[in-house]
């Protein structure tokens, strides 16, 4: 357990953990340094008495004056004073090993990662379910609950520095909700690379959280079209935009709010529901979550049979529907995701197979991907940056099932694909700063 | 002699050489110029893939050309960042529409010292036949895949290492692999579960060795699992490019079918009453103890237990009581039988038991322990009686080795104690077993003898005890074959009782007999004639009327005749014999009893029956006078006989000491060697003559000295 420090204690330069969760607080992460008076002010308005830090990871120069002495309540000595083995440790080390620890640490680092994105997104999972559970009952704190997670996202997003999207590995939580937050992250990232204001991006993000808000009227069945339904069922189940615009002004949503929940289903060629609108007609948001959400749909539809990979569901969105979508939106959204999104399974150009987990923005066709190597353990298995290697490309993206069996366990794809944003770093940083988180 | 350093060409010309490069090349090329995007060379093979023309082509823009998103966004990177290369499978659209399977290969030319690349190489690669190839055996595949989840078998596919390729889910479920080893292939931890499912393990993993070294085998054999189960396994090697690749092996669980079977063959070899063995699986038990008795010389006997009168039970109480005191019967024996040894139901009332190990001293305490154990009374259904059953006795390898031999045996033994009177047991008497085929001889000879006149009788002298006179003769068969030679009575007359020829022989007995007395009766000597009437002839319905008959015709006085019966006449159904008696009573004619004591008179019937006279067993004569056994039998039946009222003759009597012993003991008459054996009627006239005393029955004279005439004529 790390000593910890009362709020008159606080210094620039120390490294806090705040013991709350992620959406309780604005700062990206719980661990952190303390960079600003701005940021200690923050946190002594969060209510705490006290909080946890790390000696070992403070900046021991800003720790100069007013740092609690050596001693009290235990603290080891500041980082200035480490015992004097450590630099020896690393004289000895060999190449070698110094790489097999960069590794480790790498390893470690993107394990970290991975847990904190899926730790938040549970949290906000169970937000979400709290929020809509009430749309009916108390529409109105409904909707400022949908609106502090919308807030909380933000806090956590609208940082500076590369936002990038994460593939998640569990399944935690329900599919409605998973829809609705896949759909929310993406587009608010969508909404930040348009450089969208505070105000517009709150929403964006309250109407993507809320857009199947009418669902919560429609029979089960009717909840997701069928190719089977007669007429009626397909115009029962388009009634869920009228039934969510119902539920967005009772709720007091904001009108940017409440026009995505309107036009989500309308396309730009004038292809969509209810209203027939052109791209023109659309608000921005709209047209993010409209295509959001329909590449959603293609990777995680309600019968998993039918779900395309994401790299699939992308082509289809690309070839088949280029036209029902604003151009630009579709750019910055393949940009965003790259052509081979996170999640989808590919062949290497050396026979390789691969799971791509993570996109370079300015190099769509080289996203960094978990390689499948029979001499590496699954747990070990690092990720590749193909932007870093010339000669090596995606010959093909493949369907999980068609995965050699061994392929198949050491990739383990999930049969949904879920996501969530962190902040990209480099891996020597991510694994600095995540090691602890 | 150095050459010039190597100058590329400036891009113009390398434009212009790419040209003709485009040309020569094999594949579906084309060269687009970086700064429009735009298509500045194409050769014949692309042309013919896009199903365009040059002019229709030169000058399109390359990301409309392959308008794929990974194109699209190739193109978008080229001119935003720089063209990198790409390499990957895509689909193309041709002029009429069809879409072609292609690899798509872009590369970056001229990019020389500094020099920005000016153009990209567009190859491709028609891969549609590989495409075709490639969803072909993925069809084929699948439908394997289908086709193994189909059948009801588990399939297991390894290769020739060993190794697991292939299972279905069939397999898993029948070996009830878990979970976990279904997720991670440990084919050592897959091999390992198996192995210990099988209940025999060697013998398991050998069999797997020789499997995995035996290339060519194709086998079929059953595992017994340690859960019950038992699986067929066959196994076939996995050819392929005309050598074996590996192995194919397919699991049944055949436990449903064997318990089907079990249960079909347990009805089958077992009484469904009372759940015993039946006839065919006692035929089993005695087959592999006769068996093992030639390979180790061991000894084992057969019992065949008959209950005395059952059909009463049935008739009175019925069946359902009957079938109580079945079971009940059943459980009486069983409990006082060795574990090993084998009871089973052979007949309604009838149980067999194979006693192991046993001779003929432990087959009769055997059957002396049945016969106990089933007189115990016995109550059901509120009605209490006491049973009783007949055994017969036949030991292996004594009495043969068959079942069919043995339970015949048996029940020939068994049917002798019911004749007998029942309630008792008999081993088979060997020597009444003439060889089959002797037996029909002999029965074949007697029918010819009849017809023919080769019978004749001999007649031995009964004597006065007290007198020493002839007071009698018994008439004895006499038979010379003339291929046989003498066939003694004992050896053909079980053979005609058998075959019921006995009844003829015995009329002609009593119709010869008869009619010598009546000759002797006419020449002066009134000799009152013995003859032996086997129970068959006395159950013949006519039997009674025949005798009248035949003293009619003789004109011989019925008292002159006596009729010899043997007890079983007495037992097998009292109240109808006593009826006959009777009847043959009625006719004047003297009735006796032949080999008393050997059977089980009851001493009611004898008080009943009007029989005047018992005739005591050989048997019991030999030992006289020193076995006190014996002694002691032949005193008690005087007794009886006298208190009775009836008289006692002995026969086989042979020395001087056994009757003075039967005088002594107050016996009336005797007959035997001591006196004379049976002679012709001839010589049996010389005895009447040369002893006129004899032939006067009522002369009182010569009764005093009787021994000594005797002494006269046997020395």
């Amino acid at each position: 357990m790390s000593p910890t420090v009362t709020m008159h204690e606080l210094r620039v330069g120390m490294f806090v953990h705040l013991d709350l969760g992620w959406m309780s607080h604005p700062f990206p992460l719980s661990s952190f340094r303390i960079a600003s008076d701005d940021q200690i002010a923050t946190i002594r308005g969060l209510g705490l008495k006290s909080v946890r830090w790390v000696p070992e990871k403070s900046d021991p120069a800003g720790l100069a004056e007013g740092a609690p002495r050596a001693g009290d309540a235990g603290t080891p000595p500041p980082a200035g004073c480490q015992s004097p083995e450590t630099p020896e440790v690393a004289v000895v080390e060999t190449a070698a090993q110094a790489l097999a620890r960069e590794r480790r640490d790498d390893l470690a680092g993107q394990r970290a990662a991975a847990q904190l994105a899926e730790k938040q997104y549970a949290e906000a999972g169970r937000a979400w379910r709290v929020a809509s559970d009430m749309v009916a009952s108390k529409p109105e704190q409904a909707r400022r609950d949908t609106e502090a997670l919308t807030q909380a996202l933000l806090d956590k997003m609208m940082v500076d520095g590369e936002m990038c999207v994460r593939l998640l590995t569990s399944q935690a939580g329900d599919r409605s909700g998973a829809h609705a937050l896949n759909v929310a992250v993406i587009s608010l990232l969508m909404g930040r690379t348009f450089g969208m204001s505070g105000a517009e991006m709150l929403d964006l993000g309250v109407g993507a959280l809320m857009h199947d808000v009418g669902k919560q009227d429609l029979a089960d069945r009717l909840r997701h079209p069928d190719e089977h339904f007669s007429s009626v069922e397909l115009n029962a189940y388009r009634e869920h935009v009228a039934l969510g615009v119902q539920h967005g002004r009772r709720m007091g949503m904001a009108p940017g709010a409440l026009m995505v929940v309107a036009q989500h289903h309308e396309n730009a060629d004038g292809s969509g529901f209810p209203m027939k609108l052109g791209s023109e007609r659309m608000t921005m948001a709209a047209r993010i979550v409209s295509i959001v959400n329909r590449y959603d749909k293609l990777c995680n539809p309600p019968i998993l049979a039918r779900a395309l990979t994401p790299h699939e569901s992308l082509s289809m969105l690309f070839s088949q529907s280029r036209n029902q979508y604003d151009t630009t939106v579709l750019n910055a959204f393949i940009r965003m995701m790259g052509v081979y999104p996170a999640g989808s399974v590919v062949q290497l150009t050396d026979d390789r197979h691969a799971m791509v987990v993570g996109v370079n923005s300015s190099r769509p066709l080289k996203p960094r991907v978990l390689v499948h190597d029979p001499l590496v353990p699954r747990e070990d298995a690092l990720v590749v940056n193909l932007d870093l290697l010339p000669d090596l490309g995606i010959r093909r993206s493949l369907q999980p099932a068609r995965l050699p069996a061994a392929a198949l366990e050491y990739l383990a794809p999930r049969p949904r694909v879920s996501y969530f944003f962190e902040q990209l770093q480099t891996a020597g940083q991510r694994a600095a700063e995540l090691a602890l988180a | 002699m150095s050459q010039p350093a190597y100058r590329p060409p400036k891009p113009a010309d390398a434009a212009t050489g790419w040209h003709s490069l485009v040309e020569c090349l094999p594949q579906a090329t084309w060269l687009v110029e970086l700064g429009t995007l735009r298509v500045a060379a194409v050769n014949a093979a692309a042309l013919a893939l896009l199903g365009q023309s040059k002019a229709s082509l030169l000058g399109t823009r390359a990301d409309h050309l392959l308008a794929t998103l990974e194109d699209s966004a190739y193109w978008d990177e080229a001119v935003n960042v720089g063209p990198g290369t790409l390499s990957s499978d895509t689909v193309l659209e041709t002029a009429d529409g069809r879409t072609v399977h292609v690899s798509r290969s872009i590369r970056p030319l001229g990019a020389v010292a500094g020099v920005a690349p000016t153009h990209c190489l567009v190859v491709l690669t028609d891969r549609s036949e590989q495409q075709r190839d490639a969803d072909e055996r993925e069809a084929l595949v699948a439908e394997l895949q289908a086709t193994l989840e189909a059948t009801a078998d588990g399939i297991l596919v390894t290769d020739l290492g060993g190794r697991i390729r292939a299972f279905n889910q069939r397999f898993a479920t029948m070996w009830n692999l878990p979970d976990d080893l279904l997720k991670v292939r440990d084919d050592a931890a897959v091999a390992d579960w198996l192995h210990r499912c099988v209940a025999d393990d060697g013998n398991y993993l050998r069999r797997l060795d020789a499997l995995q070294r035996a290339l060519l085998l194709s086998t079929s054999d059953r595992l017994a699992l340690q859960s019950g189960e038992v699986f067929e396994r066959v196994t076939r090697p996995l050819w392929s490019r005309g050598r074996p690749q590996g192995r194919v092996y397919s699991f049944r669980d055949l436990t449903g079918q064997l318990a089907a079977a079990q249960r079909i063959e347990q009805l089958s070899v077992t009484d469904a009453l009372t759940g015993l063995p039946n006839r065919a699986q006692l035929a089993d038990a005695v087959t592999t103890a006769s068996a093992r008795s030639r390979l180790d010389g061991g000894v084992f006997a057969l019992l065949v237990i008959d209950l005395d009168r059952f059909r009463n039970i049935n008739d009175s109480l019925g069946h359902d009581t009957g079938d109580q005191v079945l079971l009940d019967v059943a459980q009486r024996i069983l409990g006082c039988m060795r574990q090993d040894d084998v009871l089973a139901r052979i007949g309604g009332d009838q149980f067999a038991v194979l006693v192991h190990n046993a001779d003929d001293a432990a087959a009769e305490a055997t059957a002396r322990r049945v016969l106990n154990v089933v007189a115990q009374p016995c109550t059901v259904d509120n009605a209490q009686f006491t049973l009783t059953c007949s055994i017969g006795v036949a030991l292996c390898p004594a009495n043969g080795h068959g079942i069919d031999e043995l339970v015949r045996h048996a029940e020939t033994a068994m049917r002798a104690v019911k004749l007998g009177g029942r309630g008792s047991y008999r081993f088979h008497q060997p020597r009444a077993e003439v060889d089959r085929r002797m037996q029909m001889r002999l029965d074949h000879a007697m029918r010819q003898a009849l017809v023919s006149g080769r019978f004749r009788l001999h007649y031995q002298p009964q004597i006065d005890l007290l007198s020493g006179r002839l007071v009698g003769a018994e008439a004895l068969i006499r038979w010379r074959d003339p291929e046989l030679g003498e066939v003694g009575p004992a050896q053909f007359i079980p053979v005609a009782e058998d075959s019921g020829f006995i009844v003829a022989i015995g009329d002609w007995v009593l119709t010869q007999a008869v009619r010598q007395a009546s000759l002797w009766l006419d020449k002066g000597c009134a000799v009152p004639i013995a003859v032996n009437v086997s129970a068959l002839q006395f159950q013949q319905p006519q039997f009674a009327d025949r005798v009248a008959q035949v003293l009619a015709v003789s004109g011989l006085p019925p008292a002159l005749l006596e009729l010899e019966l043997t007890e079983s006449i007495l037992v097998h159904d009292a109240d109808e014999a006593l009826l006959r008696l009777h009847a043959l009573a009625r006719l004047g004619v003297q009735l006796s009893i032949d080999d008393f004591g050997t059977g089980y008179s009851s001493l009611a019937h004898l008080k009943r029956f009007p029989i005047g006279k018992l005739k005591i067993d050989r048997s019991f004569i030999m030992g006289l006078p020193a076995d006190e056994n014996d002694a002691g039998i032949v005193r008690a039946i005087v007794q009886m006989a006298r208190a009775l009222g009836k008289k006692v003759i002995a026969e086989g009597v042979e020395t001087e000491a056994q009757r003075q012993f039967l005088v002594d003991a107050g016996c009336d008459e005797f007959q035997g060697y001591l006196f004379s054996p049976a002679v012709d009627s001839l010589s049996f006239e010389g005895l009447l003559t040369g002893h006129p005393k004899a032939a006067a029955a009522g002369d009182a004279a010569s009764a005093s000295a009787p021994a000594q005439r005797i002494r006269l004529v046997s020395g």
